[in-house]
């Protein structure tokens, strides 16, 4: 008897770990999965329901076009049978919005026809009454072209409004400056308003990280540099400077970026 | 007993992180987060460009996969940023060691004109034997400008010996072992900083 419990209590220092290492095995796999397939939360008002959206042509020009919405749901897989639809409102006052409904549907993909009457910049609001009864939306702001345009950037979808709030940012850190599409454009149309102002003011005790994210369909010269469409480019000051240049998204052409310390 | 329960335990746990940390799959090198220039995302995809140089041979991109490049776009009769400059990229050159083999320092004249292959190499020379200019007076020196986005506009002078000065972009560019443009680094850098940059891409070439 004596010898039985001696025996137990020698093995409790054995049993005891692993058990430990069984239940945090567990747990490190569960959080590990549900980290995996949990649905993201999106702005889209279902949970893990990804909108995209292309079009025919891309980028979108004044007249017939065609956009092609994309619901993808939690899983990552095609979401058929919803209705979706679209309202475009024109970032110019006077202009009366225009609606699209989708007309046809392959694997998830949704054909909506829209005839653009005016190039500028337009605000789309998509929206997806999914077959289960519950709505998601997203937002896209894009540029209509007045004749079809050299689209330098690599990238065929819009971005939408959670892309753009899912990009990493520290704004206690970062000056951050996204150049959307079509701001070219806009630019040698005289229209359009500046991005940045005439001095772009970084501290060393701030933001002293500037980021430039161009998602225009052309190069940009901010400064000192040259951001190809579709590259971000990253520059983290670690010294009081003054850099003076040309600039492509002002109005002046010309801008300064002033390190201080 | 309990020093053993301890140790149990902590086997067990070592056993446990080795197993769950399963290999990330990156497509970018690990340094770009950590370099102090201004980094490209994603680095720029570059033209298999070919420029004479003065080693009297072609420099062809495509041929020195495997090693950094330091390219910066300058002319010989330059008073001010290119001199000071390339005084810079000596410190750094030194101070990594002159890695000859790993490393190639590159000045590429934007005044193809008055810069011949010969006077560029005693002018290049003259900052270092291992540095080499490159040039060319045709579409592939704009091309590769463009590509870089570096400009390079004349300044006519009234009375001056010199004729004109070029106003140029005066940023020196980093080509990785990839060979794609990874990092900027603006006029005023501190060699440092270039040398921060070069022992981490160093180390994995």
């Amino acid at each position: 008897m004596l010898a039985q419990l001696r025996l137990q209590s020698a093995r409790w220092y054995l049993v005891l770990p692993l058990a430990l290492v069984v239940l945090v095995a567990g747990i490190i796999v569960f959080a590990t999965v549900w980290a995996t397939v949990r649905p993201a939360a999106s702005p889209s008002g279902v949970m893990g329901m990804a909108i995209t959206m292309a079009s025919e042509p891309y980028p979108l020009t004044v007249g017939n076009t065609t956009l092609l919405v994309s619901l993808l749901d939690a899983a990552g897989q095609p979401v058929s049978g919803a209705e979706v639809s679209a309202v475009a409102r024109m970032r110019r006052e006077g202009t009366l919005p225009l609606a699209a409904t989708a007309t046809s549907e392959t694997n998830g993909v949704y054909r909506l026809p829209l005839t653009w009457p005016m190039t500028g910049r337009w605000d789309v609001d998509i929206t997806a009454a999914l077959p289960g009864g519950e709505t998601a939306g997203e937002r896209f702001t894009l540029y209509v072209y007045p004749v079809p345009p050299v689209n330098l950037n690599a990238r065929t979808t819009f971005v939408s409004a959670s892309e753009l709030a899912a990009r990493p940012h520290d704004p206690l850190q970062e000056y951050r400056i996204i150049i959307p599409q079509g701001t070219h454009a806009e630019m040698i149309s005289g229209h359009g308003e500046d991005l940045i102002p005439e001095e772009v003011h970084l501290s060393l005790s701030g933001q002293h990280v500037l980021v430039i994210q161009n998602d225009d369909i052309a190069h940009h010269t901010v400064g000192p540099f040259f951001i190809r469409a579709g590259e971000t480019i990253r520059q983290e000051f670690r010294r009081p400077a003054l850099y003076q240049g040309g600039c492509s998204i002002r109005h002046g052409a010309e801008v300064s970026i002033i390190v201080d310390a | 007993m309990f020093k053993n329960f301890v140790c149990v335990l902590l086997l067990s746990v070592a056993l446990l992180s080795g197993c769950q940390s399963t290999p990330e799959v990156r497509s970018e090198p690990d340094y770009l987060d950590e370099l102090h220039g201004a980094v490209f995302d994603p680095p720029r995809v570059l033209s298999d460009f070919s420029l004479m140089s003065t080693t009297g041979e072609p420099f062809r991109l495509s041929e020195h996969r495997g090693e950094a490049l330091l390219v910066y776009f300058g002319y010989r009769a330059c008073p001010d940023f290119c001199p000071t400059t390339f005084a810079e990229l000596l410190r750094v050159y030194k101070a990594l060691g002159e890695p000859s083999d790993r490393l190639r320092v590159l000045f590429v004249t934007v005044d193809p004109e008055r810069d011949t292959l010969e006077n560029l190499r005693l002018y290049i020379e003259s900052f270092h034997q291992d540095f080499i200019a490159l040039r060319d007076d045709g579409e592939a020196l704009k091309q590769l400008m463009a590509e870089f986005g570096v400009t390079a506009q004349r300044r006519q002078l009234g009375e001056s010996a010199l004729s004109y000065l070029i106003d140029h972009t005066a940023s020196v560019f980093l080509i990785g072992p990839d060979g794609r443009l990874q990092a900027q680094y603006l006029y005023g850098t501190d060699y440092r900083d270039i040398v921060h940059d070069l022992e981490l891409i160093l180390e994995t070439v």
